[in-house]
């Protein structure tokens, strides 16, 4: 048994040896498998041309006895389930558009995420300004806010009408409605 | 089995109301119908807060209708009704929340119909969650953004341009706009 | 200068395309739902519960309600349907051929009002010779020939099936009572009487209900009950959930538009002639 066994380790090692310096893609030799037991001591006759293998299936099947196999045919539903069920299907997506503003591509039920990625992050500015009050000494947001742009000039009372104004430090970005300027 | 009648009938909400109530599972919640509540109140109390916020697409369509409807009670029947004031109480556990609500926002909606808030949709996005033995682990999200109309920040979408070039629509846009200027002058000086 | 845009021109915003996730545009203010409508009733709900739509949302169906309310305002322009709650004192003389009189008169309270349409029903109760008789009928049954209403009030509940098991004082009265008028244009009264309930066992178990009109009901509960009160589900949290009853309530637009009808369908019969009897009325809102 112990003969058998050591025969077929150095079949397996004899063969593996050049597959791994073809798949291992590099010019240095690969190591050669070492095993944890000696196989010289029983002083086997190799026989070149009968033992080593002539194909990887070949090799495959004699090692048969050593992996470990399915015990039953997988059925014909559960294959055609793991390979075209419909977590493997590819669904063309047809509902694609491109954004007016910045030539973006998003799905048609969508806003576009590079246009909302500027205006998420010029809300945030304003909201940080906006929610800096204390509401444990009584501060409350009682009153509508008006945005205020770094270089606008002061907005007439009529409009701001007892608002509170928030100066942002950036200015006004282009994605706002033009705002009708008069000399 | 009915008990008294709480509410006086309201107009309907002009957004979508699914028929079935979501779960809504939170990490730490166990998923129940007081639960949901418990959620809901916390999205409606933040968008109150902030008026612009991003949750999750299934999250932000289950709040709307129930933040339509505290606006709508603010409108319909104002912060001295019984019931009005009840939920506010509920709905919105921060009183400088309740007072924003009656200051600020119902105030914008007296002369408007409903619906008071808008839903947008982002594209699904893939957020990574963690790394676990060099596997990294992602996840995909529906995000919505749930805002309260007349909100100070830029709009989420660009107003319509005019995109016809004929003359006559261009002639009849500057119209428009010179009436806009000469209302805004006879407020400024009525103002003074 | 700056002259941002004039703010009080209320100007939804246009998309630049269509969007799913896009809010439904807001309806164009042609009928504002806000101000009281001349000649409409604000309890309309409470008077009318047969002109509501079904509470449950599928079994809706506009056609079947239009044909049926057809059919109702054709009976009520035969028969005098007077106003009425739940804690009222009515009086019903129906048909009857196998009486003498050939006709049967029955008083008592009304406990109940239930479904929609033409299968309308109330109950009353009444207590006769110590023996509580609750008798159902149905609003439009043709073989009714009176309905009287002999008090006018409301209780503090919309459902007063509590009855059966209260004291037989509350539910006694008397069949020769007289009609107690009702002025025109003062509110509805509300009789606020807490009632007793007999010893249980009860019909229900009461104690866990949320009735305002049953008095202290948790004392005269068993100790069988109270004990498994850790095992009930208490849910009184949901009043809260404001969407709830949206899909089995009715909506302001739906009551305007009844109404509206109602009121045409009177006008049209008052200008052929044929009768004058007034279909849309209460005694709350008279002038």
């Amino acid at each position: 048994m112990n003969e058998a066994r050591a025969r077929i380790l150095i079949n397996l090692r004899q063969s593996i040896d050049p597959l791994l310096r073809i798949f291992g893609g590099s010019s240095q030799h690969p190591p050669s498998m070492g095993f944890a037991f000696d196989v010289a001591g029983h002083q086997i006759p190799i026989q070149k041309t009968s033992l080593t293998y002539g194909s990887v299936g070949e090799m495959i099947e004699d090692f048969s006895i050593v992996f470990g196999v399915p015990k039953y045919r997988t059925s014909k539903p559960k294959k055609v389930t793991r390979k075209f069920s419909f977590t493997r299907l590819l669904q063309p997506i047809d509902n694609l558009v491109t954004c007016p503003a910045c030539s973006n591509i998003h799905p048609s039920d969508t806003i576009c995420n590079a246009c909302y990625a500027k205006i998420h992050a010029l809300t945030s500015e304003i909201k940080k300004k906006m929610m800096n009050y204390n509401p444990y000494v009584g501060e409350k947001q009682d009153k509508e806010v008006f945005v205020k742009f770094k270089g606008e000039p002061e907005a007439p009372a009529a409009v701001v009408k007892g608002k509170r104004v928030l100066e942002i430090d950036s200015e006004r970005p282009t994605w706002f409605k033009k705002l009708t300027l008069k000399e | 089995m009915a008990s008294n009648r709480v509410a006086a009938s309201l107009p309907r909400i002009g957004v979508t109301i699914g028929h079935v109530p979501q779960k809504l599972k939170t990490g730490g919640i166990e998923p129940s119908r007081r639960a949901r509540l418990e959620v809901l109140r916390r999205i409606v109390t933040r968008t109150v807060r902030e008026e612009r916020v991003e949750l999750k697409w299934n999250r932000a369509v289950e709040a709307r209708p129930y933040l339509e409807r505290l606006i709508q009670l603010g409108v319909e029947r104002g912060p001295l009704d019984e019931y009005t004031s009840e939920m506010m109480d509920w709905w919105l556990p921060e009183k400088d929340l309740i007072t924003k609500m009656h200051e600020v926002i119902v105030p914008r909606f007296q002369n408007r119909e409903s619906p008071f808030t808008s839903l947008f949709r982002l594209p699904p996005q893939r957020l990574q969650q963690y790394i676990q033995n060099k596997r990294e682990v992602w996840k995909r999200y529906d995000i919505g953004v749930l805002e309260i109309d007349g909100n100070p920040f830029p709009p989420v979408q660009a107003e319509n341009q005019e995109q016809s070039n004929s003359i006559l629509d261009a002639l009849l846009s500057d119209a428009l706009r010179n009436h806009h200027i000469t209302l805004q002058e006879k407020l400024e000086t009525s103002a003074k | 200068m700056f002259r941002p845009a004039a703010r009080e021109v209320v100007k939804l915003p246009t998309r630049f395309f269509s969007c799913k996730s896009e809010p439904t545009r807001a309806a164009p203010a042609k009928k504002s739902t806000r101000k009281e409508l001349a000649g409409l009733i604000p309890a309309f709900p409470e008077i009318y519960p047969d002109f509501l739509q079904s509470p449950v949302w599928n079994r809706r169906n506009a056609l079947k309600e239009e044909l049926e309310r057809q059919d109702m305002l054709e009976r009520r322009m035969n028969i005098d349907i007077p106003e009425f709650y739940v804690g009222s004192i009515v009086a019903v003389t129906s048909s009857d051929r196998n009486l003498g009189s050939k006709e049967h008169r029955f008083v008592g309270i009304c406990i109940r009002r239930e479904k929609e349409g033409l299968l309308h029903q109330f109950t009353l109760r009444n207590t006769i010779e110590n023996i509580g008789v609750e008798v159902m009928y149905d609003l439009y049954n043709p073989t009714i020939k009176k309905i009287e209403t002999l008090k006018l009030e409301k209780r503090l509940d919309s459902d007063l099936t509590y009855l059966v098991d209260a004291l037989p004082e509350y539910s006694t009265f008397d069949f020769h009572m007289e009609p107690q008028a009702h002025p025109a244009g003062t509110p509805i009264p509300v009789n606020e009487v807490k009632v007793k309930l007999k010893n249980p066992p009860w019909t229900r178990r009461w104690e866990i209900l949320s009735y305002r009109g049953i008095e202290d009901t948790w004392t005269q509960a068993t100790p069988w009950f109270k004990r498994k009160l850790h095992k009930t589900l208490v849910n009184d949290y949901e009043k809260y959930d404001l969407i709830a009853n949206y899909r089995t309530g009715s909506t302001k637009e739906q009551e305007v538009f009844v109404q509206e009808q109602m009121q045409k369908f009177e006008k049209e019969r008052h200008a052929a002639g044929l009768t004058r009897r007034r279909i849309l009325k209460s005694a709350a809102s008279h002038k």
